[in-house]
């Protein structure tokens, strides 16, 4: 075959002659392109790309599985015995969370440290932006370690301004003064790429270092030794979780490990995946569609095809004539994609799983992988769209159309354009009953019962200084005064102190046991603990459906008293009242189990999930919480006005009571629910703005093949007028075609769904991959578009004038 | 040159067949002027199909210059095609989206004929043709009559030795219509084998032989069978 440079220039042409059908055909892959080009560029960031640290496939996380089977934290003495029994790892550190207040540079202002022992950042490979990194004799599994720290570099030009004279200066955290010795290049960090700040854990009063039951939320990671492979490392860890079971107790946590990247990529990989193959299906629809576009447009060249084959071209000569014009098609129709692409992937970035981590979402860019995808891609379809309708042609007995300008008739192109119009069809309805099926997640999601009512509530995180958490006092009498304060804010109907707020990613697990159970680790259930003050229940619409709430008379000296949930109680005491029973969670200064009555009964709240069943919590009046106090706090405001309307005032009250305490999380309790919808919301838009892409352009195909049907037909549909057919008869006769591609297409679309949809089901709540409704409503709704794209054309069937067309054919 | 033997083409419908062309027998020698007439229906196109090789689905021998057409594979057949026959339609059938001189090298290319080479065959003949000014206008914006001038000269721009035209002057007013027989009549003095289809009494005369078809039938009066008349 030969591809000249002239019949490109000629394409090119040809199609600047024909704009409608250029802008329509480009446009149609161009956008399918840009969709795909779009997905891959996230997906490449996110996926395919190497997190950004050195020799990344060798890191790995240590995650923490209790003897109870539930995952926790890593506590120190378990990282030490890890840290040095093992035989498989190069490097090792551990780091939690941990959120400070920075003073002295303006308001006081939340921050977000990583607490680091061991060598996170040898370990992970990284290199300073300026000065130096931490060292691991900076970063001891002890107290007294020194107060340096190494900053984010999004931290060092926020606070400041990227000025290289930063090292050396002070940042006054949690009442300490640290010493910066380093900045970190852009974009990265661990665990989290906005974790603004890393300092030493040593520097943290009061860690349980030598408690091997308490863990706070520390993780453990490491680099493996060169050659050691994760099935190795994995053995190497279980001796060592068993050596030290052996010597700490059967209680003792047991390590297991994964690779950071499957950590870090974690839940996402399911949604990206799934949309990556959704917009995949829009490009074959796009394909199927440029490809009728051709046929017809093949069509109208058959005289010039015709003509070509008498001045002695080949059948190649005419493949690779109407390839060149796919070919163009498509190579601008990449052009347009990749540049739709580089315009679009901030917004589609704003549209993804809150859940993708910003570490990944750093590696997102359009770059040239990005363009040559959208060219590869372009020139697959160009291939696709182009070459069935090129042999198509070239196979054409073509003598016939030198005749008097005549068309030949092939049945079998017709055919191949109705097979395409079904294969639309079918894709679409699959797209559609997975957006349909995530739409109904979402509805199921919204109304489920989630134990709270979310409307009009402003939360806040208020930590307090170290001064004020010295003593109890001092604790509580701040966190009173200002919900007090708070409480009579102009459009605050009341207000609430809670060490968890719902749904918030925060929260506090303590061994619990009733009374009559002896308190021993294998009998301990862990529950959610939960500090609030006696507002809590009425302030976040949490009702109490047996005995009482905490009223201001549960303090401290009086009854100890406990509020548990519905499945606690049906738990722990299913055919009988819970109320007036005894349970323990708490040791007092003399390791003896304290015991709190139960006095009451709330509806279980959906703490960390909305789509999983509530794990039982516990709540314990803010003025009872024994040795358990100097934890910060969250404050919660329901309001008669919006929310946000008393956020300033908030502001205010915190401020006047004491500056040096940050406001932060500020934010409606709304947002906290939209937010653990997020990617089953953020899946939904997406798969529904490419169903409805794919419905388009289904709908574009069955009106382009439709009204080539009616313009072939012509002579047909005016014998039937002038026998007598009204407009009705000329409308039913063209619709029922067009309603018979798409149920046959409808058909196959439902049997392919029955197949894939059961890719979403991890993604679905309340609803089978199979739910009939939706794919009853999604059929009904497609034939309807379907008619409806028909009906244009049989509109133009009608005004066909029979003694015109029947003298022109005679 | 031009030799047919038996030819036949037809057509099955239902249980049977419809004939189109029925025991063509045909001599043409270079350098003639035939004219093919016949009413509608008779065959004329099908036969000129069937010379210019267009057409293969027939029966019997075609010769052209000895080589037995019939015999030869589809890849050799185009391959005489090109060395020998240029064709001139009715509708002139210029490639829309081609200038004039582009369409005047369409032929060159397909014969593989190198670009320089092709340049000057195609600058000689717009000379020649006397349409240099109009190289670069696309045909839609030709009258009918220069229209077809092209169409003739791109039939002529392979150097062939046989042209074909299905109803050369069908579609022009009477004087553009002489000026392309006029024009084909030079080149057949110029030594071109012309084989027209025509229904003209007037242009018919100016080949020097005419041959009458007549429902597939050379109307040869001793092999016309009286039924058919």
């Amino acid at each position: 075959m030969r591809f000249s440079l002239k019949n490109f220039r000629y394409a090119v042409r040809a199609l600047r002659r024909r704009p409608t059908y250029a802008a329509v055909a480009i446009g149609t892959i161009g956008l399918a392109i840009a969709a795909n080009t779009t997905m891959f560029t996230v997906f490449n960031g996110v996926i395919l790309q190497p997190l950004p640290f050195r020799d990344a496939d060798r890191l790995v996380t240590i995650d923490v599985r209790a003897h109870t089977g539930f995952p926790i934290s890593l506590s120190l003495p378990n990282y030490r015995d890890w840290r040095d029994k093992n035989r498989v790892f190069e490097s090792f550190a551990a780091g939690a969370d941990w959120g400070m207040t920075l003073t002295g540079r303006g308001p006081a202002q939340a921050i977000y440290a990583l607490a680091a022992v061991g060598d996170p950042f040898g370990t992970l490979g990284l290199r300073p932006h300026l000065g130096r990194l931490l060292t691991p004799e900076e970063l001891p599994d002890h107290e007294g370690a020194p107060f340096v720290t190494v900053i984010s570099h999004g931290f060092w030009q926020q606070h400041f301004g990227g000025q290289t004279d930063v090292l050396g200066q002070s940042l006054v955290l949690d009442d300490q003064v640290y010493t910066i010795v380093g900045v970190l290049p852009p974009d990265v960090g661990f665990p989290q790429a906005s974790m603004d700040l890393y300092v030493p854990m040593g520097t943290l009063p009061n860690l349980p270092w030598d408690v091997r039951s308490s863990s706070f939320g520390t993780r453990g990671f490491g680099r493996l030794a060169s050659g050691v492979s994760l099935e190795t490392a994995r053995e190497d860890m279980a001796r060592v979780g068993q050596e030290v079971r052996a010597e700490a107790g059967d209680d003792t946590a047991l390590p297991e490990l994964r690779t950071l990247s499957e950590f870090i990529v974690g839940d996402v990989k399911t949604p990206l995946n799934l949309l990556m193959g959704a917009v995949v299906f829009v490009l074959l629809i796009a394909v199927a569609n440029v490809g009728n576009l051709m046929l017809a447009r093949g069509e109208d060249r058959y005289r010039e095809l015709a003509v070509r084959g008498a001045l002695g071209a080949a059948k190649t000569d005419v493949v690779s004539l109407l390839l060149a014009e796919a070919f163009v098609i498509a190579i601008m129709g990449g052009l347009l994609g990749a540049g739709v692409a580089y315009l679009s992937v901030e917004a589609v970035m704003g549209l993804l799983p809150a859940q993708v981590p910003a570490l990944l979402l750093a590696q997102v860019k359009v770059s040239w992988t990005s363009l040559v995808f959208a060219l590869g891609v372009a020139l697959g379809a160009g291939v696709l769209f182009g070459l069935v309708p090129a042999f198509r042609m070239a196979r054409t007995d073509l003598v016939g159309s030198l005749k008097s300008g005549a068309r030949t008739t092939d049945q079998g192109r017709e055919r191949l354009r109705s097979a395409l119009v079904v294969g639309e069809v079918a894709i679409a309805l699959v797209l559609l009953i997975a957006s349909g099926l995530m739409l109904r997640t979402l509805d199921k999601l919204r109304n489920v019962d989630k134990g709270f009512n979310p409307e009009s509530v402003l939360t806040a995180s208020v930590p307090i200084s170290k001064e004020r958490n010295a003593t109890r006092e001092g604790w509580l009498g701040f966190y009173s005064e200002l919900r007090g304060e708070a409480a009579v804010i102009p459009g605050v109907r009341s207000a609430a102190m809670t060490l968890l707020l719902p749904l918030e990613d925060r929260s506090w697990e303590m061994g619990l046991h009733p009374e009559g159970v002896p308190v021993t680790p294998e009998t301990t259930q862990s529950v959610l603990y939960n500090v609030v003050s006696p507002e809590y229940f009425e302030t976040l619409g949490v009702p109490i459906i047996r005995g009482r709430g905490f009223t201001s008379s549960d303090r401290q000296g009086s009854n100890l008293v406990a509020i548990i949930d519905e499945t606690m109680a049906e738990r722990f005491w299913p055919d009988a009242e819970p109320l007036g029973h005894q349970i323990t969670f708490e040791t007092d200064s003399a390791s003896t189990p304290v015991y709190r009555t139960v006095v009451g009964v709330a509806r279980n709240v959906r703490h960390y999930e909305l789509t999983e069943p509530s794990r039982i919590q516990v709540y314990v009046p803010f003025e009872q919480t024994g040795v358990r106090w100097g934890m910060g706090l969250r404050i919660a405001l329901r309001t008669s006005v919006p929310p946000s309307q008393a956020a300033g005032s908030l502001r205010e009250v915190v401020t006047r009571l004491d500056p040096s305490v940050p406001v932060s999380r500020l934010q409606p309790l709304d947002n906290l629910v939209e937010r653990a919808m997020g990617q089953s919301t953020s899946i939904t838009r997406l798969l529904t703005a490419f169903g409805a892409s794919a419905l388009a352009l289904a709908a574009l195909g069955i009106f382009g093949v439709m009204s080539y049907a009616v313009t072939r037909r012509q002579r047909e549909i005016g014998i039937r007028i002038a026998l007598g057919a009204g407009a009705a008869e000329v409308i039913r006769w063209v619709t029922t075609r067009a309603l018979r591609l798409t149920a046959l297409g409808v058909m196959l679309g439902l049997v392919a769904s029955v197949a894939l949809t059961r890719m979403l089901s991890g993604l679905l709540y309340e609803v089978t991959p199979i739910d009939p409704v939706v794919f009853a409503i999604v059929s009904a709704g497609l034939a309807s578009v379907a008619l409806l794209a028909a009906y244009l054309p049989a509109r133009r069937a009608t005004r066909v004038d029979p003694v015109v067309v029947l003298s022109e054919e005679g | 040159m031009i030799r047919l033997r038996g030819v036949e083409k037809s057509y099955p419908v239902g249980t049977g067949r419809v004939y189109v062309l029925r025991q063509v027998d045909l001599d043409i020698q270079n350098g003639e002027f035939i004219t093919i007439m016949g009413p509608s229906g008779a065959g004329k196109s099908t036969l000129l199909s069937i010379l210019g090789m267009l057409d293969n689905e027939y029966t019997g021998d075609y010769f052209l210059l000895d080589q037995s057409v019939h015999d030869l594979k589809p890849k050799d057949r185009a391959a005489l095609n090109k060395q020998y026959i240029g064709f001139v339609f009715q509708q002139y059938h210029l490639i829309d989206d081609l200038t004039v001189a582009e369409n005047l090298d369409l032929p060159l290319s397909y014969r593989d004929v190198p670009r320089r080479e092709r340049e000057a065959i195609v600058a000689d003949t717009l000379d020649r043709f006397q349409i240099v000014g109009k190289k670069d206008l696309y045909p839609s914006q030709l009258s009918g009559g220069q229209q077809q001038l092209v169409a003739v000269a791109r039939a002529v721009v392979g150097n062939p030795k046989v042209i074909l035209a299905d109803e050369p002057t069908g579609s022009l007013h009477t004087t553009h219509g002489r000026m392309i027989m006029d024009l084909l009549k030079r080149l057949n003095q110029e030594g071109t084998t012309i084989i027209q289809v025509t229904h003209n009494e007037e242009w018919a005369a100016y080949g020097n032989r005419t041959i009458q078809l007549l429902d597939g039938w050379i109307a040869d009066p001793a092999r016309v069978p009286v039924s058919s008349t």
